[in-house]
């Protein structure tokens, strides 16, 4: 067969060996890596209505975290929120889906928190910009992605959803590892 | 602003080079930022003494040794001054420093953030990091009184607060306490910050120590939108900015206008807005049945209720509800002539409206020569108290509690009310009148009880206003009205400066403003061909009376303009021009 | 007679309604293989109905002709890129004699001559359906494809030539013939048949790249490579037109693997076969060889599609004509020289 297929890049000495100017060592040696994929080669394919992904985990990065999908409000170490109501993320969240209305508390560390907290997941468009721009790690994108309502209202998620963690609950498991502290 | 240009005397001095005519006893920091070059400063305000406290406006001057702080440098002959260089931006930096070591960065907490020097210098001037390892020190959290709270950690000590109670609220309630990085703003024991323009120090405080309490975690301010408007609740008149979000007003705050409440208002005033919120409102036009069997020359009317239970008033839109405005005005006209007839406006109305419904009167009663005319009157809500600061400044509460009464006073007396009150309650009383609209939109409005009872009896009664109230109750025709961060209009305040108020939100539900609503009665009459913008009509009422022409909404522009000549039109003076003296 | 119709029937019928739909899912699923997935697994038992619901689907599509399209030979493109890839098959000997019947459809003296001509004909329907659609991307395919596709032709007809002077006919049942033999008297090659990838192993890359590129099938899948021409010559078409394309394809690729194990495979033929003997038995077992190779061909075919990736268009041309004609025509003096040499 003949000369090299590309003229564009460099000629280093290794491109210029005459494997790979003949060119078909490197189609064999092509053919035998998808072989063997073919033949060993395990599938990564989570059949997904039989399957849940949440259960099996194909992949090597365990939790693939860094899958954006529904939202959790992460908790401090005494369980309540850690948000403080700084609307930075309905500031940031180009689909306008976040609402937040603070209240006053009462509280040794800060004085302020979320009395509404609401995610319009319909119209979320999951960038993460909230997450991005929280100053507080309150506000975190899971891997969960179940979209599935009865209702248009179900999938506006509040406080209390959005507070979710318990260890069975795809969003619930994603709760934080406790970070002490503001 | 037909104050005398005073004779500036005037030094040249530079400023990084550029060559400027320096007003002799101004601070170099005000003629810097009277010429566009911009100096850091958190304690100077020019309505209040020099301080010279936070370091921040630091410059180099040709005539000094070292760094001179440009707000109590005052410009010498000559002299060469340094604003932007790279020893400037260094002071700056450890200026900086130092105000942050003790700050609490709690940003996503505090309501500054958005409109925080502290926040925006930092950004702009200070450095990225911090060496100060040691534990940074409380301070206390507190209210300072009924409307203020002070967040002590977030407090550099620029005294801006308490040099505004000594010189403008006269009252010096503030004090700082403590010595060193524990001094602390507060005020002296037993002795509340209560004064009634205290709501100003959170306005001059230039990062989030002070704060209004009204306004505490409401909203973030990078998301509100400004509209600049004029106060109403009293004759004073102060422009101010009416700040918005998600369709309801946050709060007010005073915009600077030297001719009238240079940087301030009133406490009363900042909290004017609530009832435009209110969940009460009314937004739906309503019209029921003439009212049958009233007591034609009975003299007095009835004490007690007379009214006709609010069911008999039954939901309308805005067309109908002028139609049956029209039909029944015409009614009243052909069987009993115009003396039938009365209008009362109020002292809240803007002078559009005013003009429109002078207007309007002679439109729906007619006229006929040798008979009486309608009977015609004006709302205005009782004077309050006034205030004056005890010593010093120049901003002052009026008692008239009324936006437009001057406004009033030049469009209506004598053109259109040409009676006292009580004549117009007399002839109520009568049972002539058989058509009465009363314009109201005072918000806790309560009328005299003899003008209350005298609508209860008359058949007609149109009501214009903005919350259920008496007025609304004894209303046939009831038509909502908008409220002042609602409308556009023109208000002239009790010195005489007109200024103008701007529509910050739509009015409630289905309610068209009074303009509009004016005007589409006389257009349906014929005497119009247009419904017109406030402007349009302002245009109009220009050309029309003699006090206004002349101006235009052009010519008022952010700041108005002064219309009537009855009263001296020196500027008074303001805090530091009076503290000299 | 009847028999010879039948199988030519049979023939036809394996080749446009049983080869395809199983191509497509053969396809998938090793495509599927190679990329770690599993492929189609919902339709029937492992997916197997797929291709039927594919057809389905294809069915009952709106088949639409765009605005501006030349009617006449936007129909009839289809049609011309499926028929010529069926015909070629005629010459095919896909099995030697099951008792009295000849199992092949058509025994031509000029056998690869017409499999060759008829192949090219393909190339007017890509041409007519890129050019008939009134559409860019369609029309730069097809001036793509015609380009490629008479390239290749020369460097195929130049590897033709080695094998036709290797084995001295142009018919293909006696080339199979030529093959049912040992590759030499003796030594260690007498063990190897004399199949044509033996004979000219230089004659047989060559072709295969050609059949390739014949084919449009990646790497040189110049007329539909999606990145730059959407969906190329097909753009347009939907429905049965597009399907008929599709089978066409699936087809010339099925005909063009035959044509290798007919001239470089041995045939139907396998080592240790007596070509003499001519039961039904035999007949049905020169068959069952000539499937095996021909799927093993075209497995090669789509292992080599999913691990290739596409050329780009000068490093298609350039392979062709500063690579492989020169190769082929040096190939073509050397078989000349030891064919006189040996003569």
């Amino acid at each position: 067969m003949a000369g090299p297929a590309t003229t564009h890049a460099p000629e280093t000495p290794s491109q210029t060996g005459i494997g790979e100017r003949l060119f078909l060592p490197s189609v064999v040696k092509g053919l035998l890596s998808t072989l063997r994929h073919m033949m060993f080669g395990e599938s990564f394919t989570v059949e997904y209505p039989e399957e849940s992904v949440y259960a099996v985990n194909k992949f090597p990065n365990d939790e693939n975290r860094r899958f954006r999908g529904e939202h959790i409000l992460v908790k401090d170490d005494q369980g309540r929120e850690k948000c403080v109501a700084c609307m930075l993320c309905s500031a940031a969240c180009p689909a306008v889906c976040i609402t937040i209305v603070p209240e006053e508390v009462d509280w040794e560390d800060r004085d302020r928190r979320p009395k509404v907290f609401e995610i319009d997941m319909l119209r979320c468009i999951y960038c993460g910009f909230c997450e991005e721009a929280c100053p507080c790690d309150a506000i975190r994108l899971t891997p969960a992605f179940y979209q599935v309502s009865r209702t248009r209202e179900e999938k506006v998620y509040d406080k209390e959803k959005l507070l979710n963690d318990d260890p069975d609950d795809p969003r619930g498991k994603y709760q934080s590892p406790i970070h002490p502290g503001k | 602003m037909s104050a005398p240009a005073k004779t500036v005397e005037t030094v040249k001095i530079k400023v990084n080079g550029k060559e400027l005519d320096a007003p002799k006893d101004q601070p170099v920091l005000q003629t810097c930022l009277d010429n566009g070059i911009y100096i850091p400063h958190y304690c100077y305000h020019p309505a209040l003494s020099i301080s010279g406290n936070c370091r921040m406006c630091l410059c180099t001057a040709s005539n000094a040794p070292k760094a001179v702080i440009s707000c109590a440098t005052f410009p010498a002959e000559g002299a060469e001054y340094t604003t932007e260089s790279e020893e400037v931006k260094k002071l700056r930096e450890i200026i900086l420093e130092f105000l942050l070591i003790n700050h609490p960065l709690d940003c996503p907490v505090c309501d500054q953030a958005g409109e925080c020097d502290l926040q925006e210098f930092s950004f702009r001037f200070g450095k990225d990091d911090s060496r100060f390892e040691e534990e940074k020190n409380y301070r206390h959290t507190k209210k300072l009184g009924t409307n203020v709270r002070l967040y002590g950690n977030r407090c550099i000590v620029c005294t801006r607060c308490v040099r505004f109670c000594e010189e403008i609220a006269g009252d010096a309630e503030l004090c700082v306490r403590e010595r060193g990085d524990s001094n602390i703003i507060d005020t002296f024991p037993g002795i509340p910050l209560e004064n009634p323009i205290s709501g100003c120090v959170a306005d001059i405080c230039p990062v989030g120590a002070l704060f209004v309490d009204d306004f505490v975690h409401k909203t973030r301010v990078f998301f509100l939108e400004s509209t600049t408007s004029v106060c109403n609740m009293c004759a004073t008149g102060c422009s101010i900015n009416v700040d918005t979000w998600q369709g309801e007003v946050q709060r007010l705050r005073p915009r600077h206008n030297p001719d009238v409440n240079d940087y301030w208002m009133c406490d009363r005033g900042r909290v004017g807005y609530k009832y435009s919120g209110a969940a009460e409102r009314l937004s739906r036009y309503e019209v029921g049945p003439a009212r049958a069997g009233s007591s034609a020359g009975d003299g007095k009317a009835k004490a007690g209720p007379t009214d006709p239970p609010r069911s008999t008033r039954a939901p309308s839109d805005f067309g109908k509800a002028l139609a049956a405005v029209s039909d029944r005005a015409e009614r009243v006209r052909r069987e009993h002539g115009p003396g039938a007839f009365a209008f009362v406006a109020s002292a809240w109305m803007s002078v559009e409206e005013m003009f429109l419904f002078r207007r309007l009167a002679t439109t729906l009663a007619g006229a006929v020569p040798g008979e009486a005319g309608p009977a015609t009157g004006i709302l205005a809500v009782a004077d309050g108290e006034a205030w004056t600061p005890r010593v010093g400044g120049a901003f002052k509460i009026d008692s008239d509690r009324n936006p437009n009464r001057k406004g009033a006073e030049m469009l209506l007396l004598g053109s259109f009310i040409s009676e006292p009150f009580s004549v117009l309650l007399d002839r109520l009383e009568s049972g002539a009148i058989k058509f009465a609209w009363v314009v109201g939109g005072i918000p806790d409005f309560s009328p005299m009880d003899r003008f209350r009872d005298a609508l209860g009896a008359i058949s007609n009664v149109v009501v214009t206003d903005i919350l259920p109230g008496p007025l609304s109750e004894r209303a046939t025709i009831l038509l909502p009205a908008a409220s002042f961060v609602e409308k556009d209009g023109v208000f002239v305040n009790g010195r005489g400066w007109a200024q103008r108020c701007r529509a910050a939100l739509p009015p409630p539900g289905e309610t068209r403003t009074e303009l509009d609503l004016f005007q589409e009665l006389l257009r349906r009459a014929g005497e119009r061909e247009r419904v017109l913008s406030a402007q349009g009509v302002y245009a109009e009422l220009a050309a029309e009376v003699g006090a206004f022409a002349d101006t235009s909404y052009k010519t008022l522009g952010a700041l108005g303009a002064r219309v009537t000549d009855d009263e001296p039109a020196e500027r008074e003076p303001t805090g530091r021009e009076a503290a000299k003296r | 007679m009847i028999w010879s119709l039948l199988v030519a029937f049979g023939v036809f019928f394996i080749l446009t309604n049983g080869l395809p739909p199983a191509l497509v899912y053969a396809e998938r699923k090793l495509a599927a293989g190679i990329q770690n997935r599993v492929g189609p697994n919902r339709v029937g038992p492992y997916g197997l109905l797929q291709p039927i619901a594919d057809a389905i689907k294809l069915l009952f599509k709106e088949d639409v002709t765009p605005r501006g399209a030349d009617k006449f030979l936007f129909s009839i493109a289809p049609i011309l890129s499926f028929v010529p890839a069926a015909l070629a098959f005629a010459i095919i000997p896909f099995g030697n004699y099951a008792g009295e019947v000849r199992l092949q459809v058509a025994d031509l003296n000029v056998g690869i001559l017409f499999a060759t001509a008829i192949i090219s004909l393909g190339a007017y329907g890509i041409a007519f359906g890129g050019w008939a659609s009134n559409s860019k991307f369609p029309l730069l395919a097809a001036v793509r494809s015609s380009a490629q596709l008479i390239s290749y032709e020369v460097v195929m007809a130049l590897a033709l030539v080695a094998m036709i002077m290797t084995y001295g006919t142009v018919r293909t049942e006696v080339m199979v013939l030529a093959q049912a033999v040992p590759l030499a008297e003796t030594g260690p090659f007498a063990y190897l048949p004399a199949w044509g990838v033996f004979q000219q192993p230089i004659a047989f890359v060559l072709f295969v790249i050609c059949c390739f590129a014949e084919n449009n099938r990646a790497p040189f899948d110049m007329p539909e490579c999606e990145a730059e021409l959407v969906g190329g010559y097909h753009t347009e078409y939907s429905s049965m037109k597009f399907a008929l394309f599709f089978q066409g394809e699936y087809i010339a690729m099925t005909t063009m693997s035959a044509l290798i194990v007919t001239i470089f495979l041995g045939g139907w033929h396998f080592p240790g076969m007596d070509v003499a003997d001519h039961s039904v038995g035999m007949g049905i077992l020169t068959i069952l060889v000539f499937m095996a190779k021909l799927l093993g061909v075209l497995f090669f075919y789509i292992w080599v599609r999913w691990t290739l990736p596409r050329f780009r268009y000068d490093q298609v041309m350039r392979l062709c004509w500063k690579g492989c004609i020169p190769i082929a025509l040096v190939n073509i003096a050397i078989t000349g020289i030891i064919g006189v040499l040996y003569s």
